[in-house]
């Protein structure tokens, strides 16, 4: 072809521009997804009802499909649906809107079947809860039960973790029950803590001791001695019984972390161990040198709901008056107070500073009694008025005053004490001696 | 010896009166109030309650309403009034004063102790820890416990036991947990359904979870509901209707007060609220010039279905545009349009739409903060620029783009002014009236957002002549629980509001869309509560701006088919809060054994009676019935709205159509229309009625009989249009049906003359 000729030429342009339009002209189907996306969606529906099969591409079908949904067209999504799986196209997308087509259709059994497809295909957390939502609202167990023991104990969330441990209580497959806890337990998830009560728990109850034990040294060894654990740990012991496998526990944590392990005493107390929590306190006093702060309050409540103050005798008596707070041993002070009388407070007469008497003036009235100073007592007597005292206190704060019958610091109380006050009442009823008596312990313990 | 004989008669003289007495007030009341205890150091108000939430509407549908008792601050009532049936209570933990609680329980209605029913679900108040003292001792008795030992803790290898039916449980199976239980044992063996055995125990060593003790009944907490996280909701374990329903059982039959039927027909209504009212529509191409949610919602919803009454809410910020914007003017012409049509009534949902009633509603309120800042603050950096760009924008606006509407607080849609009562309710519901000022429909108040207004608002609605109606539960879940419904009304004593009766599609509009299969749910929702029992009536509410979307859009329309499809009577809102405000008020006094005089019945028109395949109506020792028809194994009894104290009598009789008729007179069995008076007489029988679309009245008279009816347009009195004149043969059953025309909500009369012998 040669340019100066014209005809031949411009025959060649337009052949040429023909085949290029004709390669570049889109097809019926990428046409029509054009057009939907610019329409209404219930003209696109229309439109896509009218649509040859063959125009229809998968990613159209999807759209046709969910518009179809959305219309409540459910068979037509149906038949869509069902077309592309048959042409080789099966996504977990397309199982789920064949089951929620099947849901909203009133038709659970497809609805299950086509969601267990789609798990089959991807097994997501969301279709397994799903199906297992499904399984659970058409009432069957084992299905559902089938499907949570598919996935690895440890990779179940925790509803679904305690979902499948109900359901194989309820199906009495202890076994797998018990895998599924020590999965758990073993796991580092939010209800790690949880299944391990729940596993001892079991193993207690079926009487399997030792290996309780055995599991729980296991879990406190692997949780760097954290006496959280045993706080957990102790009680679930001490419910079923297994009163020395529980010692065995406390005395292990109080080898791997003595400093701390005065939580545990508290932990028997409120299993209803008294005897053995008293034991234990003493097994701790022993073994600490220091009394650490934060076990004051612990060993004050020891002695408060016992009766029994060797515990606290023996920690004070390793700490140096200069060591402690007022707050701290005027509160040891009071235990003392009630239980043993003013007397007691002779042994300790190195603790009571002034900012310790002034702190609890109940323990100043009463020493200040003690040592015939009337006139401080009574002083005392009114401060502590002023502040909270519980019912038992009030009567000792009687009885401190009716030791000052006679002089004029008792005349001061009478006449200072307003009518129908509680310290009225106290010295009304002030020439009671009384003293708080120690509750009778559970089991044999060694008293004060 | 005489002096032995006349101490035995008088002894057993003694033992007969007070019997005598109970079966006399058995006689003469039909007690349907309950005593709903709580403890309100643990739930704050009634409407937050485990019973409200879910006991209540168990309890409505067998005909009872509920009264609120805080057990730990009220003044517990003594003695209890006989109109009291029973007691339900739902603690979950011990009573502060247990003793105090037990001693009055021991000592309600001691007098007649089968005359009330102790209910208890989950705790029974009392502490499971200690020998229960003497009151405490006796109340457990009554409910036919005994405390056996402290609680105990069960572990995996725990046995299940239950007598009688296998233990399906009502939406999903009982499975034992372990934990700490009260050694709670019934204190006869028969009494407990379901127990628990501990590992390497007896049957006799049980802990009983399910005891019915007639008339009262214990569930243990875990036997009562289980939530289920992937539901976002709760199943049923227990059956609420059996367990309920067989402690309230009384060895008579009993009248039940019903919301779901009207003339033989499920109920249909029709909510819109003003969610989304000024919204527009996502627009598809860029010079597209979006419409609406109103204007939407006019062409789509309301328009293409004249036959279908709706209640259309309007807040009046939407109508104004210093509150609602440019767009207002658009909201005001949509309002008049769409509340002039004669399928509409008119309701409001106060000014600025509050989203939050029971956060605003708390006195003194003073400008309200706005939550949402300015677009221009003097603190902002660049200040000067952005106040330069507002103004700029100002001055060369485009005079058809709205203007910025009011911001929200955080509690309303408009919050930049003090919130007001006074102009949220009455002054609302004054501004809708003189928009549309010849509709004649009584207006409604459509609670917004949370629907928990405080008592001052809803006395202001009341005192306007509004109908009050909206909150409980309004967004449907992924779970179809009956759980998941609400109850009819929440009474604080002295007012009540009357609840959504089915979720709609609150909390699922937004863009993009959130789960439309939820909401889509509706549908089967609505299905449910219809079978194998009807617990509600059709209700569906939906928001404005739901028309600006496909997806939503269609949920409605077909909805809407399926109320036509499914041969229901479509109503006003308005007209079922009279309905339900009727059930609150309602009382069956007992003229014998199955006949009772309704009293206070207000717009209550439907009574059922359960179980009731052997009865049936007698029309003609009742006056101010209707008619009847059975409905699943219910018998539903269609009442006169003309007899202010209708008489209904029943008599054994297993006919299909559930009502013995006098010979020359007819028995309404359905109609989806509202029959506003009826004149019956020999041969002759006179309908007032009125409705949308194509009537139809069925009836029965006598087999074979002929008629000639005439429907003439307007009431009796009129000489109206006549709109048919029709020859109908009733078949061998007596049988009959008339389709009747109707044109929008006019008042039609029809007569039906019968050709009597002679």
């Amino acid at each position: 072809m040669r340019f100066d000729q014209p005809l031949p030429f411009a025959l060649a342009i337009c052949t040429f521009a023909g085949l290029a339009l004709a390669l570049l002209h889109p097809k019926p189907s990428v046409r029509i997804e054009g057009e939907i996306a610019m329409m209404e969606p219930s003209v696109a529906l229309q439109r896509l009802d009218a649509a040859d099969d063959i125009d229809i591409q998968p990613n159209l079908a999807l759209t046709y499909a969910a518009l179809a949904i959305e219309a409540g067209e459910f068979d037509v999504a149906k038949t869509v649906l069902t077309r592309l799986q048959s042409q080789g196209q099966d996504t977990p997308e397309i199982e789920l809107m064949l089951a929620n087509a099947a849901r909203l259709s009133g038709n659970p059994k497809s609805e299950m079947d086509h969601l267990a497809a789609a798990y089959a295909i991807t097994p997501t957390v969301t279709l397994r809860q799903q199906l297992g939502l499904a399984y659970r609202a058409d009432r069957q167990p084992a299905q559902e039960r089938a499907l949570l023991l598919s996935v690895s104990g440890v990779d179940l969330t925790s509803h679904d973790a305690r979902r499948l441990a109900d359901l194989l209580r309820q199906s009495r497959q202890f076994v797998l029950l018990e895998a599924l806890y020590l999965d758990r337990a073993d796991g580092d998830g939010p209800d790690a803590d949880d299944a391990k009560q729940l596993f001892i728990n079991h193993l207690l109850e079926g009487g399997r001791l030792t290996e309780a034990h055995q599991h729980a040294m296991r879990w406190f060894a692997a949780s760097r001695q954290d006496q959280h654990m045993l706080q957990t740990a102790i009680p679930a012991f001490l419910n079923w019984g297994a009163l020395d496998e529980a010692m065995s526990l406390a005395l292990s944590g109080l080898q791997a972390a003595p400093t701390k392990a005065y939580q545990l005493i508290v932990v028997f107390l409120d299993t209803g161990q008294q005897g053995s929590a008293l034991a234990f306190q003493q097994a701790w006093l022993d073994h600490n040198g220091d009394i650490p702060p934060e076990a004051w309050p612990v060993l004050i409540d020891i002695a408060e709901r016992t009766g029994y103050l060797a515990g606290l005798r023996t920690a004070i008596s390793k700490t140096a008056p200069e060591a402690l707070p007022a707050d701290t041993i005027s509160a040891v002070m009071l235990q003392f107070l009630r239980y043993q009388g003013p007397a007691s407070l002779y042994s300790f007469s190195a603790y009571l500073r002034r900012d310790v008497l002034q702190h609890q003036p109940l323990i100043g009235a009463a020493w200040a009694a003690d040592q015939s100073n009337q006139i401080n007592s009574a002083a005392f007597l009114i401060a502590a008025a002023k502040g909270e005292m519980t019912e038992w206190d009030w009567l000792i704060w009687g009885n401190i005053a009716a030791t000052l019958k006679g002089s004029s610091a008792y005349q001061t109380l009478l006449t200072g004490a307003p009518a129908q006050s509680r310290a009225s009442s106290a010295l009304q009823l002030g020439f009671m001696a009384i003293r708080k008596q120690p509750v009778p312990p559970l089991s044999a313990g060694k008293g004060d | 010896m005489s002096r032995m004989l006349l101490i035995l008669f008088c002894f057993l003289v003694s033992q007969i009166g007070p019997a005598t007495a109970c079966e006399a007030e058995k006689a003469q009341t039909t007690a349907r109030t309950i005593l709903g205890l709580y403890d309100g150091g643990r739930e704050n108000s009634p409407a937050d309650t485990r019973l409200h939430r879910f006991i209540e509407l168990p309890l409505n549908h067998l005909g009872y309403r509920v009264r609120y008792l805080d057990v730990s601050r009220d003044d517990l009532p003594q003695p209890v009034d006989p109109s009291i049936a029973g007691a339900v209570s739902w603690f979950d933990a011990p009573l502060p004063d247990s003793e105090r609680f037990a001693a009055w329980a021991v000592a309600a209605r001691s007098d007649c102790p089968d005359a009330i029913s102790f209910i208890v679900l989950g705790e029974t108040g009392l502490f499971a820890d200690h020998k229960p003292r003497d009151a405490e001792a006796d109340y457990l008795h009554r409910l036919g416990l005994g405390w056996t030992a402290r609680s105990i803790l069960l572990g995996d290898l725990t046995d299940v036991s239950h007598t009688g039916l296998p233990l399906r449980g009502f939406e999903s199976d009982f499975v034992f947990r372990p934990g700490r239980y009260a050694s709670l044992r019934a204190l006869t063996a028969t009494d407990a359904a379901l127990s628990v055995i501990p590992a390497g125990k007896q049957a006799g060593d049980s802990i009983d979870l399910i005891v019915q003790h007639h008339p009262n009944a214990y569930v243990h907490q875990s036997a009562t509901l289980d939530a289920d996280s992937r539901a976002e909701g709760y199943f049923w374990i227990m059956d609420p209707f059996a367990i309920l329903g067989a402690a309230l059982a009384r060895d008579k039959q009993t009248p039940i007060a019903d919301v779901t039927t009207l003339n033989g027909r499920r109920i249909y209504f029709e909510t819109v609220g003003p969610e989304g009212w000024l919204a527009p529509a996502p627009a598809r191409t860029f010079d597209e010039e979006p419409r609406l949610g109103a204007e939407n919602l006019a062409a789509t919803l309301i328009m293409p279905f004249p036959d279908l009454p709706v209640t259309v809410s309007v807040v009046t910020g939407d109508l104004d545009e210093t509150i609602g914007g440019k767009s207002a003017q658009i909201g005001r012409r949509m309002a008049v349009s769409i509340l002039t049509l004669p399928q509409t009534a008119v309701a409001t949902s106060g000014r600025s739409l509050v989203r939050h009633w029971a956060a605003i509603s708390k006195p003194p309120q003073t400008a309200a903060t706005p939550f949402v800042k300015d677009t221009v603050s003097l603190d902002q950096p660049n200040r000067l620029l952005a106040v330069l760009g507002r103004n700029l924008r100002q001055a060369f606006a485009d005079p058809y783009a709205p203007d910025e509407p009011q911001l929200s607080d955080g509690l309303r849609q408009y919050g930049q002014d003090p919130f007001v009562t006074g102009a949220e309710t009455a002054d609302a519901i004054e501004t809708v009236r003189t928009l549309v000022p010849n509709k004649h429909v009584r207006p409604l108040f459509l609670w917004s957002g949370d629907g928990r207004p405080a008592q001052d608002a809803q006395a202001a609605v009341r005192q306007a002549g509004a109908a009050a109606f909206g909150g409980g539960i309004t967004k449907v879940g992924a779970s179809l629980s009956m759980s998941a419904l609400s109850s009819f009304f929440l009474s604080d004593g002295q007012q009540i509001q009357v609840y959504h009766a089915l979720p709609g599609d609150l909390g699922n509009l937004g863009y993009p869309l959130k789960d439309v299969y939820a909401l889509q749910g509706l549908g089967l929702m609505v299905l449910q509560t219809n079978q194998p029992m009807r617990l509600k009536p059709f209700q569906l509410a939906y928001s404005a701006g739901t028309a600006n979307q496909f997806a939503t859009r269609s949920i409605i329309e077909r909805l809407k088919h399926l109320a036509v499809s499914t041969g229901t009577i479509p109503i006003f809102a308005a007209r079922y809060v009279e309905i339900v405000e009727g059930f609150s008020s309602v009382e069956f006094n007992p003229e014998g054994a199955l006949k009772w005089r309704v009293t206070g019945r207000g717009g209550l028109q439907t009574l059922r009676f359960d179980d009731a395949q052997a009865l049936s109506v007698d029309l003609a020792e009742s006056a101010g019935v209707l008619g009847a028809r059975r409905i699943n194994r219910s018998l539903y009894i269609a009442l006169d709205p003309g007899t202010v104290e209708p008489v209904v009598a029943l008599t054994p009789d297993a006919s299909p159509s559930g009502m013995k008729v006098l010979a020359g007179r007819i028995g309404l069995l359905d109609s989806n229309l509202e029959i506003l008076s009826a004149t019956r007489t020999p041969c002759l029988s006179v309908l007032e009625v009125t409705g949308w679309g194509k009537g139809e009245i069925s009836f029965y008279g006598d087999p074979g009989a002929g008629y000639l009816v005439n429907i003439v347009a307007g009431a009796r009195q009129s000489a109206g249009l006549v709109l048919g004149h029709i020859k109908l043969v009733a078949d061998a059953s007596g049988y009959v049906a008339v389709t009747v025309p109707t044109r929008h909500g006019k008042v039609e009369t029809v007569s039906l003359h019968q050709q009597c012998p002679g």
